[in-house]
């Protein structure tokens, strides 16, 4: 492809980078990548992406930007507040680098409709923060084929993977079959998190989604990348494909999408972090 | 003696991110060794953790050995939206 000057220029570290080139640049371009949440995770990662110049990036999430969001949820600011996450996302996103396309799905994604919506993505990342939508999220892109950047977080620690199911890689359900029961879970009150992880661990997943489109090095399918910002160590868990597993084993039992029910009403029906 | 490590919300309710033990019989798996730290930390039998033997993924049924180390890894959701 063709570049245009202000390409060349804004590009320009990538292009001399000799993993990434020109080749390289255009295949960022002609990417496209659907972000599950405007959040903590989300919003570093969708600033990178867009800075990245991915080519069409689709962000959903059903939440007004709140005050006591700003502590993590960076693609957001101030006068913002009040205001749909997808719109003040796209408009940073936008201000940041009009060569994006970005549609914004401001809605909560469920069974009936995120096959669809992902369909037209070339990875999905998710920046979830709740059961339901991480498992909806997985089983989605299992049917749809779709690779799933995974990032989650608790406090001080992270965890970050992608799960390829359809290239036997182990897909989510091959770590955790279902979701926890509800005491097992983290309650709203404990749920807090340090905002700066958000930030490491958004920027991992854009990381992978970037080399995943590259197809460059060795990216995070088939282990489970653990974080501690308390002890700042890193963990690289290897993970493996659960012949049992019931969404992508040998006799799967889920044949189609499940909806689980939020067990944290404060985080029911939202899907950003 | 092998080395427990805990984290998430496990390190949370077990109040240590590390601990200790002992094998008690030569053959002992990580199954037994689940039931062991289940009674030490009052953790619920059936929760799903994903267990890795020296940083792998492992089956209950894995028998371990002195200097084995096992990680008890819950999922995390995300964080408060």
């Amino acid at each position: 492809m063709d570049f245009t000057e202000e390409q060349i220029e804004r590009y320009s570290r990538h292009i001399i980078l000799p993993d990434v080139g020109g080749k390289g640049q255009a295949k960022l371009l002609k990417s496209r990548v659907f972000v599950l949440g405007a959040g903590g995770l989300g919003s570093p990662a969708l600033l990178y992406l867009a800075a990245a110049g991915v080519g069409a990036i689709g962000v959903c999430d059903g939440d007004l930007v709140d005050l006591s969001n700003l502590q993590r949820q960076i693609i957001h600011n101030t006068g913002m507040v009040g205001t749909p996450k997808t719109l003040s996302a796209k408009k940073a996103i936008e201000e940041l680098n009009p060569g994006v396309k970005v549609t914004a799905y401001n809605e909560r994604l469920n069974a009936g409709n995120i096959r669809e919506v992902i369909r037209g993505y070339d990875i999905v990342l998710d920046g979830s923060d709740n059961f339901p939508t991480r498992f909806l999220a997985n089983d989605a892109s299992f049917f749809e084929k779709k690779t799933l950047v995974s990032g989650s977080m608790f406090r001080f620690e992270g965890q970050v993977s992608v799960f390829k199911p359809h290239q036997n890689y182990p897909c989510y359900r091959c770590l955790y079959p279902e979701p926890p029961p509800k005491g097992l879970a983290p309650s709203c009150q404990e749920a807090g998190v340090l905002g700066a992880l958000a930030g490491v661990i958004g920027v991992l997943q854009a990381v992978e989604a970037i080399k995943e489109i590259l197809n460059i090095g060795e990216g995070l399918s088939g282990y489970l990348l653990v974080f501690d910002a308390l002890k700042m160590s890193f963990k690289k868990l290897k993970i493996r494909k659960d012949p049992g597993c019931a969404l992508c084993g040998e006799n799967p039992s889920i044949k189609e999408l499940v909806t689980y029910e939020e067990v944290c009403e404060a985080t029911a029906g939202k899907c950003e972090s | 003696m092998i080395r427990v490590l805990f984290f998430g919300m496990l390190a949370t309710k077990t109040g240590v991110r590390e601990t200790h033990l002992e094998l008690k019989r030569p053959g002992a798996t990580l199954s037994d060794v689940m039931e062991e730290l289940g009674k030490r930390f009052a953790l619920p039998p059936k929760a799903p953790y994903m267990l890795a033997v020296n940083e792998a993924q492992a089956d209950p049924s894995t028998v371990l050995k002195d200097g084995d180390e096992v990680a008890v890894m819950p999922p995390f959701s995300g964080g408060l939206g």
